[in-house]
């Protein structure tokens, strides 16, 4: 769906982009996930053809973006910082969606008004944070692109809402197919969402997988030894990370978790056990596998 | 099942101009209203007026209503509120329309959308017409459809209405299109606004200046009309302005300059339409690259910032040059000194503003200098002589002819010929009077302000003045280094035989230069063009009134065949008067010959409302004709009747009326001491004498006596009045009254009090190297201490 290879975005002397290369699977929801600066929010105003590659070239089903009305039309961006039309109402301002994007479905935005606690006719000037977020999303939902683009998509949602979006945003992938690009912070968030996550540090993509290949690679245990154990043992489990509070040990390690709570139990363990990983620890640990050091990187 | 709408292209393009549209309808009802109101109710006010008394004679009644503008569609008022509204309309509306350019969160919504950034700009551009045009095209037809109903239909009128409804849309769209491109250039509506008032006015300002400074630096400098309206032409901001200044003669005399001007404004109107066009085609161009983080961010390079800042330093550089030489009265020196040191001050602060700090101010100052030398330039140039253009004077065989603004001692008095045009007149119905000169004035085509030479002697005499005028400059001396000057309006314009013109203007003369144009006052070529016994015609003449300078008067009228004899006989006696007696007469003079005319009713080159004669000795044809009608009794006075003479010194300068080098007894002049008897001078004058004298450490004259032409002339001196009531003296000096002197040459200002009630005795003009010297030394003066 989204091809960009070696993709270049300079503002003045900063360079905010450079040397980009990624690859964004149709129907997919790709998370992308990078400290303040790393280039976020320029990578996703390209893929919406806001701004023009300084070099590279970024691709969507094998066009370039910019300028090209047909494919912007397929498109839909919701940025982080919302602008709506000055003084309009949801009601006005969907009409004027509906002259511009091709696929605009009047049935779905009514629909999607039942489900959003918006009133269509009051000035969206006077909406709050949270509201206006909603109405970016139902009006980019009722255009029903086959890329949808959002930067900070959950930001002032109430938990009710949020979950409602992400219902919406699956329903929408799974119904017509549409990818979703989407930025956070919030590793958490997009934990529950995206099946597809990729880390920008630094105006490059450091890696890209698909959120269960990440997790399959990695275990948390935590084991009781009362009667202490030898460090010796640990070692052909391959520790990415070794704490030991009194009589417990917890450890990081590659493999699975039946495998290696199975291994030190073995070892003398009273009691060992797998604990599921977050997206977070996974990405440190990760990080620190490529041989980034996670203070200078992550949130 | 899903269901979705449709959009064509032109479908796309109308849902955003619906849209855009929608949501600026606060600002089109608000546009609209101001413009209904300003402009079609004015108008509508003012032709709902009853019409004057004697309208319905007129051929036109709609001149009798203040109505302005070459369709006669503008009240005062709706010509002012109409320019605001048509110049700053375009302006908000760009602004407006294109603020989203300016805004990143606005960006982000308006560049993601599905459509082209050539067509948001295309619908904004006729968005921002349409919300323009609309009352202007609906204002219009109601004043049409009002003016048919009043005035009856006039194509050409209605035609003008709406070619200037046409010119005025057009400059409104350029305007638009100036903003335009400035705003896909720059980031901020800031910028947008101060780059784009640059851009509109920078051309008309700097050439307006240019005529400032030419007008202050060069001598001989002439701002020509032409060159001022193509200065309002240069921008759409004040073309359609420039076009309120056209009469309706420019409609109907095509080859005069006005007419001439007013199809160069046409062409310009069609002009600015195609230069609004690419200007717009290059917005779509530019915006199409533009990159959109531009927003938001200052415009600190670039050429348009450039332009700015050097319209800055030339602008406020030179008028600030041209204030301070006008107040410290330094002359050349004050507008160098001042003009660079503001300059460059302008330069730093358009770039601390434009930049927003003083970040680059110190690397970007060698650019500063470098405006401030540009500026520097043309007053340079023109303060060291216009390249030559203050010592250029013609050869003689290059010219074909001279128009010069001199019309000589006949040619001010009660206004210049006009030139009349055929016009039927309106029957005069029933008893109402109506001013038949009011409505024949309207037939006026030209006015001859100047006079044109084309023979070789009189372009020689003109020739010869001017290269004395260059090599003495005498505008350009002190007061006191050169109090022999004399003020004289001298425009010049050369026609020469390659078709090039050469023109100039002077307004100070040494005495001796100005008197090389007396030979002008002789010609048949000056006084054919301007002395009415030339052109009017005996039947145009309606009353004849006779005086001489001591209070006699008489009122005449003649037969059409008697005026004429009247005017061919000033005619001839014009061209049989020698030059040296204009200079030094020897004749005296016995009347002076006042006529009035009326409009004639047939068209004519040449006509004048009246016209005026000495009669003297030396002019034997009218003096004749005194006799005849025994006027010549009636104008001689009897001196034994004089109580007493009131004389002073002074400069023969202060009897030169009009555009003339001569000093001259012109009709109807008013004495100083109006309606005051003579004893009642007589004791004021002696009066002051006493009162000096009781006060002598005040003067270090109090009162003396001495001839003007041999007392030394010293510093702070003042002539007094003198009272002359032996009655020989009166008589003699009497005799020595001159009609006319040359300038530049001491006179007596002399006063004679004759018995009569209420009567204002003339001062008249006696040379003082006439008055024998054992009267000259009776004359009393006093001297100032210092």
């Amino acid at each position: 769906m989204i091809q960009a290879e070696n993709l270049v975005k300079c503002f003045g002397d900063f360079t905010a982009l450079s040397a980009l290369t990624a690859n964004i699977p149709q129907g997919s929801i790709y998370g992308l996930v990078g400290s303040n600066g790393s280039g976020k929010s320029t990578f996703l105003r390209l893929c919406a053809g806001i701004y023009m590659p300084d070099g590279g070239s970024i691709r969507i089903s094998g066009e370039p973006v910019y300028e090209n009305i047909a494919l912007k039309g397929k498109i839909f961006f919701v940025a982080d910082d919302l602008y709506f039309l000055s003084q309009s109402n949801l009601e006005e301002i969907a009409a004027f969606y509906r002259g511009i994007y091709p696929s605009f479905s009047q049935e779905k935005y009514q629909k999607l008004c039942t489900v959003f606690p918006l009133d269509p006719h009051k000035k969206i000037n006077t909406f709050s944070k949270g509201m206006k977020r909603q109405a970016a999303l139902l009006l980019g939902l009722a255009c029903q692109p086959e890329l949808f683009l959002l930067d900070e998509a959950f930001d002032g949602l109430d938990p009710v809402i949020r979950g409602a979006v992400k219902k919406l945003l699956s329903d929408e992938i799974a119904g017509r197919g549409m990818t979703v690009l989407i930025t956070s912070h919030n590793l958490r968030e997009l934990e529950d969402l995206c099946d597809h996550v990729g880390l920008l540090h630094q105006g490059r993509i450091l890696f890209q997988r698909e959120i269960d290949e990440l997790k399959l690679g990695f275990c948390k245990v935590h084991a009781a030894f009362p009667n202490g154990f030898d460090e010796q043992i640990l070692q052909p489990l391959g520790v990415l990370q070794a704490e030991r509070v009194g009589s417990l040990l917890n450890l990081v390690v590659r493999g699975t978790s039946d495998q290696v709570a199975s291994y030190l139990r073995g070892k003398g363990a009273v009691f060992a056990e797998g604990v599921p990983l977050t997206l977070e620890e996974v990405f440190i640990h990760e990080m620190e596998a490529v041989g980034y050091d996670y203070n200078n990187i992550l949130f | 099942m899903i269901t979705t709408t449709s959009s064509s292209d032109c479908g796309r393009f109308w849902g955003l101009y619906c849209s855009t549209l929608r949501r600026n309808r606060g600002y089109f009802a608000l546009f609209c209203t101001l413009m209904i109101l300003f402009y079609p109710i004015q108008y509508l006010l003012e032709v709902a007026k009853a019409p004057p008394q004697g309208a319905a004679y007129l051929v036109n009644p709609i001149e009798y209503y203040h109505l302005v503008g070459l369709g006669k569609n503008f009240t005062t008022i709706s010509t002012f509120f109409f320019t605001a509204l048509m110049l700053v309309a375009p302006l908000i509306l760009s602004l407006l329309l294109h603020s989203y350019m300016h805004s990143r969160k606005a960006v982000d919504v308006y560049h993601s959308l599905p459509v082209t950034r050539g067509r948001l700009l295309g619908v904004n551009a006729v968005v921002a017409m349409s919300m323009i045009a609309t009352p202007v095209v609906i204002s219009n037809i109601l004043i049409s459809v009002a003016q048919v109903v009043q005035f009856g239909f006039d194509s050409q009128r209605l035609g003008l209405i709406w070619l200037d409804c046409l010119g005025w849309l057009i400059c409104a769209f350029a305007i638009y299109t100036v903003a335009t491109f400035v705003s896909v250039c720059v980031g901020t509506v800031f910028d947008t606004f101060v780059f784009s008032g640059v851009l509109l006015l920078s051309m008309p300002i700097l050439l307006g200046l240019f005529l400032l400074l030419g007008d202050t630096l060069l001598y001989g400098w002439v701002v020509s009309e032409s060159l001022s309206y193509t200065a309002m032409m240069l921008s759409p901001v004040t073309l359609m302005i420039s076009r309120f200044a056209f009469s309706q003669q420019a409609l109907t005399e095509p080859y005069t300059i006005e007419g001439r001007l007013l199809v160069r404004s046409n062409l310009a109107i069609l002009l600015w339409l195609v230069v609004a066009l690419l200007i717009f085609w290059a917005a779509v161009r530019i915006y199409r690259v533009r990159r959109s983080e531009l927003a938001e961010t200052t415009t600190s390079r670039g050429v348009l910032q450039v332009l700015v800042k050097l319209v800055g330093v030339l602008v406020c550089g030179t008028l600030v040059g041209l204030l301070f030489r006008a107040i410290n009265g330094g002359g050349e020196s004050d507008f160098f000194f001042w003009a660079p040191i503001v300059g460059l001050l302008t330069y730093c602060i358009i770039e601390v503003i434009l930049n927003r700090g003083f970040r680059t101010l110190l690397h970007s100052l060698p650019l500063g200098c470098l405006m401030v030398a540009i500026m520097l330039a043309c007053p340079v140039a023109m303060a060291t002589g216009g390249l030559g253009y203050e010592q250029r004077v013609p050869a003689l065989d290059r010219v074909e002819s001279v128009e010069i603004s001199y019309t000589g001692r006949y040619g001010e008095f009660w206004g210049d010929p006009v030139q009349l045009k055929e016009m039927p007149l309106v029957a005069q119905e029933g008893n109402q009077k109506i001013d038949l000169a009011a409505i024949n004035r309207d037939r006026v085509t030209q006015r001859f302000t100047n006079a044109v030479f084309s023979q070789p002697d009189n372009i020689q005499t003109i020739l010869e003045f001017h290269r004395v005028a260059v090599e003495e400059q005498c505008g350009r001396l002190a007061w006191e280094d050169h109090n022999d000057r004399l003020n004289l309006n001298v425009q010049l314009t050369y026609h020469l035989k390659n078709g090039r013109r050469i023109s100039r203007s002077y307004r100070w003369f040494s005495s001796a230069n100005a008197l090389m144009l007396a030979p002008l006052e002789v010609s048949e070529e000056l006084l054919s063009q301007r002395h009415p016994a030339f052109f009017d015609q005996g039947e145009d003449v309606r009353a004849w009134t006779f005086q001489n300078l001591y209070g006699a008067q008489e009122k005449r009228t003649f037969s059409p065949e008697q005026s004429q004899e009247w005017l061919d006989a000033i005619r001839e006696d014009l061209l049989a008067t020698p030059l040296e007696e204009l200079l030094h007469p020897q004749g005296q003079l016995l009347a002076i010959v006042q006529f009035e005319a009326d409009y004639p009713r047939q068209a004519r080159d040449r006509f004048a409302e009246s016209g005026w004669f000495q009669v003297t000795e030396f002019t034997p044809r009218t003096r004749a004709l005194l006799e005849k009608y025994g006027l010549l009794e009636a104008m001689s006075t009897d001196f034994s009747l004089c109580q007493g003479v009131r004389a002073t010194v002074n400069s023969s300068e202060n009897f030169r009326n009009g555009n003339t080098i001569l000093a001259d007894m012109q009709p109807q002049d008013n004495g100083s001491y109006g309606g005051i008897p003579y004893e009642e001078v007589r004791r004021m004058v002696l009066e002051d004498r006493e009162v000096r004298e009781q006060n002598p450490q005040d003067y270090l004259v109090p009162n003396a006596q001495g001839d003007p032409l041999t007392t030394p002339e010293p510093e702070e001196r003042y002539w007094d009045s003198t009272l002359f009531e032996d009655p020989a003296q009166i008589q003699l000096l009497a005799s020595l009254v001159v009609p006319c002197w040359a300038p530049g040459e001491p006179v007596a200002e002399v006063q004679f009090y004759f018995p009569q009630e209420g009567e204002d005795p003339r001062t008249v003009l006696i040379p003082l190297e006439r008055i024998p010297q054992q009267l000259r030394a009776q004359f009393h003066y006093y001297q100032l201490a210092e």
